[in-house]
This record gives structure tokens, sequence and C-alpha cells, in this order.
């Protein structure tokens, strides 16, 4: 053991324990005084970092490590003398401390091995901070398996709110966002606007072209849809061939201009199946959240919109009508 | 014995007031600035109300940063720093600028960092102290920080203590020059009052001895 470890003089036995039970610990163990220069190196370090005792020890670990001064590393350890108290490195934010190679052969998903890391204080006899000890631990497994959660609850989540044919949000999730969206409306007064948007004549399509083709009309009209709206804009499948938006901070007079120039992009653009082109028309209701009760709810503003989808329908479909609220 | 007499508070109330001023100039020598404490509040609380008084003493901020962290040892318990939401990024720039703390990290990322870096070593200082007056060693775990909408039905969910009384030690601290403040909430459960009220009282016997 090399000289300068807190504790003074050990009876020799004991010092052959202490040897012994730092090397056998799973976990690295470093010691450094004031000048950071290492005074222990357990046998965990050496293996993981390939480097000998006497390789390392007297050396400065900044010299032999020189990516630690970018992690704040020093800062740390000088915080650690000054205030006599832990300090820690989260693998969250810092991955690792030092640079080992990840120890898991079977797996490669981490370059390197991802560590959590404690600096605690050792005192001389009169109570001062002489010595800082450094554990290093290898939670490379724990962060595979926490991942690999997180990922598979995402996707489960992703899932869970797209609609599988068009990939825009399904029928809940619409629901979900447009009531977000109101208590937001509810707090800053801004305006929202909804649209349904409905294929002419779907069922024609489909009964003259198969349901592949009427399927691929969808795809490729969400696809449009999705297209020319702005990111925190919701495109939704609110029913079979029926598709709403939701439009935050819109006024109505904007939604409607916006839908308008949709519902003309539609009627001017080739629908493709393998080698079919069609086109198609779209009727669509709007309504918005001004000149309302600031308590509106989402399937109030669901049926304003589909009651006013209904009317472009009826007076003759490839048109664009606001709810009756907004009729003056 | 196992009451929170009117001697017992301000003893504890002075205790923390001592403890952390011996490690203020290290402090400021670290961070570049001098953090300020008020003189705390000391009262025993239902943990399960916790969440509604940091609720109030967080005057309405809604979004919130909290570092908490658990200490262990002859009394043990949880502290939590809490600053309201944009504090964060201040103190990016003020260890930054003051201190030199640099880590490589991304701008969300570094942000935690400085948390958990000032709520580390603001709890680690101000408990440290305080068990040293009462001739003990803590140890600490790893902090941890949350920044939420104080609302939040995970903050519910994260702040939900075993049921029963614990000691709450409060008080607001600010950053010098700085606008930054916030609160240390230092919670004792009641398994560990035993302890803390009898070291307390041999604490002031000295001092009057």
């Amino acid at each position: 053991m090399p000289a300068g470890i807190p504790g003074g003089p050990f009876p020799r036995e004991r010092c052959l324990a202490y040897e012994q039970i730092l090397d056998a610990l799973t976990q690295g163990l470093i010691v450094l005084d004031r000048d950071l220069r290492v005074l222990l190196w357990n046998r965990w370090m050496e293996q993981h970092s390939r480097l000998e005792r006497g390789q390392v020890l007297g050396r400065v670990v900044t010299e032999i490590y020189p990516e630690l001064v970018k992690k704040g590393f020093v800062w740390k350890v000088e915080s650690v003398f000054k205030l006599g108290n832990y300090a820690f490195f989260s693998q969250r934010l810092h991955r690792f401390l030092f640079p080992f190679p990840a120890a898991n052969y079977l797996q490669n998903r981490y370059e390197f091995m991802q560590q959590n890391a404690v600096l605690a204080p050792l005192r001389g006899p009169e109570g001062r901070v002489d010595h800082v000890c450094v554990s290093i631990m290898d939670h490379t497994d724990t962060v595979m398996y926490q991942e690999r959660l997180e990922e598979s609850t995402k996707r489960l989540e992703q899932m869970s709110q797209t609609d599988h044919l068009t990939q825009v949000a399904n029928r809940r999730h619409l629901f979900d966002r447009l009531s977000q969206e109101l208590n937001r409306v509810r707090r800053n007064r801004q305006a929202l606007s909804l649209a349904i948007l409905d294929v002419d004549h779907f069922k024609k399509v489909n009964d003259t072209y198969g349901h592949l083709c009427g399927d691929q009309v969808l795809v490729q009209l969400a696809g449009m849809l999705k297209a020319s709206l702005r990111t925190y804009d919701l495109v939704g499948r609110y029913g079979g061939e029926e598709f709403c938006l939701v439009l935050p901070n819109t006024n109505l007079q904007d939604a409607v201009a916006l839908v308008e120039r949709l519902r003309c992009q539609v009627s001017e653009t080739e629908f493709q199946f393998g080698r079919l082109r069609l086109r198609i028309t779209i009727s669509a209701g709007v309504t918005c959240s001004q000149d309302q009760p600031p308590e509106v709810r989402a399937d109030t503003l669901l049926s304003q919109a589909d009651e006013a989808l209904y009317r472009a329908k009826t007076s003759g479909r490839n048109q664009t009508e606001l709810a009756v609220c907004h009729l003056e | 014995m196992t009451d929170l007499s009117e001697e017992r508070r301000d003893t504890l109330q002075e205790m923390i007031n001592i403890g952390f001023g011996r490690s203020m100039s290290s402090l400021a020598d670290l961070l570049g600035v001098r953090i300020e404490l008020s003189v705390p509040d000391v009262l025993v609380i239902r943990t399960e109300e916790i969440l509604d008084y940091l609720i109030k003493v967080m005057e309405g901020a809604e979004e919130v940063s909290l570092v908490q962290q658990g200490f262990r040892g002859e009394f043990f318990g949880e502290a939590v720093l809490a600053l309201p939401g944009l504090a964060g990024r201040e103190l990016v720039v003020m260890l930054d600028e003051d201190a030199g703390f640099q880590p490589a990290l991304e701008m969300g990322q570094l942000e935690m960092e400085a948390l958990l870096e000032v709520g580390n070593v603001v709890i680690g200082a101000c408990l440290g102290q305080f068990a040293d007056l009462l001739q003990t060693s803590l140890s600490f775990s790893p902090p941890s920080v949350l920044m939420e909408n104080i609302h939040s039905a995970y903050l519910q969910e994260v702040l939900r203590a075993r049921p029963g009384d614990a000691l709450l030690i409060h008080t607001k601290f600010r950053v010098d020059q700085r606008a930054v403040m916030g609160y240390l909430l230092i919670l004792l459960p009641e398994d560990c009052l035993h302890w803390l009220y009898r070291e307390v009282d041999i604490f002031l016997e000295r001092m009057l001895g």
C-alpha cells in the first residue's frame, strides 16, 4: 500500500487485509492528494484502465486522463477539499467519468462503460481534508435496461397516439390535444381554430378502384395535410375519410384561409395508386374559440365543425363552411 | 422530551446559522459569489402537507426546479433546494463567470448540472456543519434534480413521504449580487427526532455551561 494513505500506519496484518479488501471491491477506488496525484489505484481500476499501479501512482490524474478537465472534475475535487463534502458525477449527465471500454463483451450498445462516481473527503488526524477518495461504479447494465424500457415505453406511447394507416394522430390523441390546447386558451386567451375535412364521394373511390386504392388516397392526403401545417398544429384522423385540424393561436379568418388553400391544393392534385391517377375534392367545416365562452369544450367545438361540414356537403361539396356561431 | 420546545427551536435555528456561517467563506470561494441564508423557520409538519407548504413558499411560481438529496448518519432525512424555474440558467451563467465551472455539456444538461452542483454544495455546507456541531457526521446520496410544474402529479408522487410528522427546517437563500433566490428545506422524519432533540439539549447545555 502506498505511503500517505490516511488513517496512519496500520499493524502489518491489518494493512494486508485492507489491501486485499480494496482489491476485492467490484468498483473503482482512487485516492488523490491536493495536487491531484494518485495515491491509490485499486485492482478494479487497473483492470478497466489497463494501467498498472506502477504506471499511475504519484502521477497527476488529469495528466493521465486530460478529458477529466472537460467534465468539471477539477472543480468538484476543489469543492470536496474546500467544503469537506461529497461530490457526485451522475451518469445521466456525464455518461462516464473515466473513458473505460464497456466491460460487457456481449453487448455493444455503449462504447464506454457508463459510470456514476462519488468523490468523498478523507480527513487527516486534525480533521482537515487531506485527500479525496473517488469511487467509480459501473452502471452500464442498469442504464441499458433503463434505456430499453424508456424506448419501448416511448414506442408504445407513439403507437397509442397514431393512426395505423395514415400515421397522423388518432382520434383519441386528437381529442386529448384539443382539450389541452383549450386549457391553454383559457389561460392565455388566444384563439384556437378547429377544422374537419372530409373526402367527397369517398365511397365511390373505394367501390370503383378498391379499398387498397382508397387507403392510398387517405395516406397521401394525410401526408399533404401534415406537410402544409406548422409544427404546433395537429392533424388527426377523425373517422373513416375524415381528418381534423387543430390550429392553436389561429383566428377564424386565418383558419378559413388555410383550409381553403388546402381544399384548392387537394382539388389540383393528382393522387396515385399504381398506374392509376385520380382526382378528389374535400369539404370542410371550420370553427374557432374566439367569440365563445372561455370554458368552451372540445366536444362542443367538434360538433360545431361537424355541423358546418354537413352544410358544406349538402350545398354541393368541394367547399368550406363556417360554424353557425360564426355566421352573421 | 419529544416536543419541539421554544428552546429547542431557537437552538436549532442558531445551529443552522452558525453551521452555515462557518462554511460561507469556502462556499463563496468555490462559487465566486456569496450565498446568504435567512434565519430558518423550524416547525413540525405532517408529511402529506409538505407539497402544499412548498407551493406556499414558492409564492406563485409555476415552474420550479428542485434539487433533492438524502442524508444519513445518526440522524437522517431529505434536503430539498427549491428554486423558481428560470434559476437554473442564472446559475449556469453565475458558475461560468464567477467560478470557472465549465463542464462540456449541452445547455439543458449544463443547467441540470449547475442545479445539482449548487444544490449539492449548499445542502452539504449547511448540513455538514450542522452535523459537525452535533459532533457527528453524515453521508449524502447523490442529488437528483426535478424541473417540473409545481402542480404536476409527478411532483406529488416524488414528494410523497411516509405518513407521519416530520421536523422541517426551512430557510430562504439568496445569492449576493445575482437575481437568484430560493428555499432550502430540510426534512427530518419522526424516527430520528428523539436522538436529535437529545443532542440539541446537550449542545445547549454545553453552550450555557
